[in-house]
């Protein structure tokens, strides 16, 4: 069978399962079950998805994932997120306080958990109602922390980057480390827009924030565990001083101790954490499994080889390679969730980029902010429902969706950035080289 | 009647019973690698298990989670077209996706089943510390079997449910 009637046949069965509502994982497996007895008898097809179920699993790089989702699931029912969130703007006498407060609460956040949607969650859930009594225009307050949560991903550790570095094959304490500048610059620029939006909508932001200032030790019980726990993943990777893996389990393990001796953590909120972390690992179980079948057989018909060579024969610029990549990832992201994108579709599209010239770590930057455009943009912008979710009834989806548009643009605009400027994501690679 | 329904409850609390096995997993594998990490740099002993013994029990720890994420309905799914359908086809929709995940949920426990008897008969085992293949394939198997239970579950619940609807309308 010709290469493009399976990668044809694949997708457009996927694609059907995903319309009628299947779940992702499922779909993928669905998908792929039809064209692996298209080449394998049953007992053989049997036996090939133990050897991928074994081959995948069995994987010290990939046991950072559990680690790092219970690591944000300890923070998000502990009182670190909201007491961080209190520090960045209470008795800060800066008019946008709060919103600015918002930005570096999820900054600080995103740099010990790595799902936007926990960071959206667990500062949203304190930072939402405050804002609105505090008098913060609805779309503002919504955008602002629908947007921040996005900060999680780009600042190490990160769970996309850690699957991107799993289906690329290249190295997770680089791409963690090529995070942290354009994860500080998205940082500023997000403050940038809060600014902005200031200047032209005055009414938005209150003229004084009238929150009461923290005594030394809230500051300190604020400040510190994300601090330790922040510095103990980024310097371990950075310095070469433990695998990923292992920064995590360290990271999660101080976390426990944390969480229960200042971040008020309690049996049913660890309780809590644990089964959280499993309810996640029960899904992406099954979606690695699925995606290992259909890269499998993807590879047995070399539909990523064929792919790479088709579209190398028109002989487009490399810049127009890498723009129509993009541009297919904002759309797919508009239907589905990262997690599966990154399995669905990175194992067809990183060697076309890898064979253009792009470097793999540098555009596992560009990826993750695309994936980060992909939890804001509707119909299936995760993010947006999480603050949705969390805001009164008067902030309705659209409110959200609007709020949202200043900080996509900051998104694009460093998008733009990175392929100026390619050393904001390879400078802090290359010196730890 | 009221033993159909201790049944139910029972194979309804099996999905968290095995999320918890799990849970206790992911929380050996924290201590441990913490345990390891600080062997390695504080006493000068690197553990010789950890790295192979904690990626071994990640196996069993990827499924022991599955039927409680069906049953906090945590598996994402698009639902922005069936949305558009009246309700009976969306009660018909859900009723054939059901059907879809129990054949791909029996498949996968089928393999993962057939991956425990023959590692059992060949003994096959891990690189380094060689430990039994089968101690892994066992719980995974067991995850996915449940799984597809909490499936056959839904289904005969949607069916039963709708039977007795029927009733009530004549």
């Amino acid at each position: 069978m010709e290469w493009y009637y399976v990668g044809g046949g694949l997708l457009a069965l996927l694609m059907i399962f995903i319309a009628l509502g299947l779940p992702l994982p499922f779909a993928l497996a669905a998908a792929s079950l039809p064209f692996l007895w298209l080449i394998q008898d049953f007992n053989t097809s049997l036996i090939s998805t133990e050897l991928k179920i074994w081959g995948v699993w069995v994987d010290y790089i990939l046991l950072a994932v559990p680690l790092f989702v219970f690591l944000g699931e300890l923070i998000a029912r502990s009182t670190i997120g909201p007491n961080l969130y209190r520090f960045m703007h209470q008795g800060v006498p800066v008019k946008g306080s709060a919103a600015y407060g918002s930005i570096g609460a999820c900054a600080g956040f995103g740099a010990v958990c790595g799902s936007s949607m926990v960071g959206s969650l667990t500062i949203g859930g304190v930072a939402l109602p405050e804002m609105l009594k505090l008098g913060y225009g609805k779309r503002l307050s919504a955008g602002v922390l629908a947007a921040g949560g996005t900060l999680s991903v780009l600042i190490p550790p990160s769970l996309i980057l850690l699957f991107y570095g799993i289906v690329v094959d290249i190295s997770i304490g680089e791409l963690f480390i090529a995070g942290i500048i354009p994860g500080l610059a998205l940082t500023t620029m997000f403050a940038a827009v809060v600014v902005i939006w200031g200047i032209v909508s005055p009414q938005s932001i209150p003229k004084v924030d009238k929150a009461l200032k923290m005594p030394l030790f809230e500051i300190l019980a604020a400040v510190l565990p994300i601090l330790v726990i922040g510095l103990v993943i980024t310097v371990s990777i950075y310095a070469g001083i433990a695998t990923p893996t292992e920064a995590a389990a360290v990271a999660a393990f101080l976390t426990v101790i944390i969480a229960i001796t200042v971040g008020g953590l309690r049996w049913e909120g660890l309780k809590g954490a644990l089964m959280a972390t499993m309810r996640t690992m029960g899904y992406l179980g099954l979606l690695l499994s699925a995606a290992a079948l259909f890269g499998f057989v993807l590879t047995y018909h070399r539909v990523p080889q064929q792919f790479t060579e088709a579209f190398l024969a028109l002989e487009l610029a490399p810049y127009m390679v890498l723009a129509m990549v993009i541009v297919f990832y904002l759309i797919v992201g508009m239907f589905l969730e990262p997690v599966s994108i990154t399995f669905i579709t990175l194992p067809t599209l990183f060697p076309l980029i890898n064979s253009v010239g792009y470097d793999l770590i540098w555009f596992g930057i560009i990826y993750t902010i695309t994936m980060e455009i992909a939890v804001l943009t509707p119909p299936v912008g995760l993010n947006l429902y999480v603050i949705q979710g969390l805001a009164p009834k008067d902030i309705d989806l659209k409110d959200v969706i609007l709020g949202t548009l200043p900080f996509i643009a900051a998104l694009a605009t460093l998008i733009v950035l990175l392929l100026l400027f390619p050393n904001m994501a390879l400078y802090l690679p290359s010196l730890s080289n | 009647m009221r033993q159909e329904k201790s049944h139910l409850a029972f194979l309804e609390k099996l999905g968290p019973m095995l999320a918890m096995v799990g849970a206790v997993i992911v929380a050996v594998q924290t201590a441990w690698i913490t345990y390891g990490v600080m062997m390695r740099y504080v006493f000068n002993k690197p553990d010789q298990v950890v790295t192979e013994a904690t990626a071994l029990l990640l196996v069993p720890c990827a499924f022991l989670g599955l039927a409680y994420a069906m049953q906090c309905n945590a598996l994402p799914k698009v639902t922005m077209i069936t949305d558009f359908f009246p309700e009976k086809i969306r009660g018909l929709l859900e009723f054939v996706n059901h059907i879809i995940m129990l054949l791909v949920g029996s498949f996968f426990s089928y393999a993962a089943i057939a991956a425990f008897f023959r590692a059992n008969k060949t003994g096959a085992a891990s690189e380094v510390l060689s430990w039994p293949r089968a101690w892994f394939w066992a719980p995974t198997a067991l995850a996915l079997s449940v799984a597809c239970i909490t499936l056959a579950l839904a289904l005969w619940m949607m069916v039963s449910n709708r039977n007795a609807a029927i009733g009530r309308d004549q």
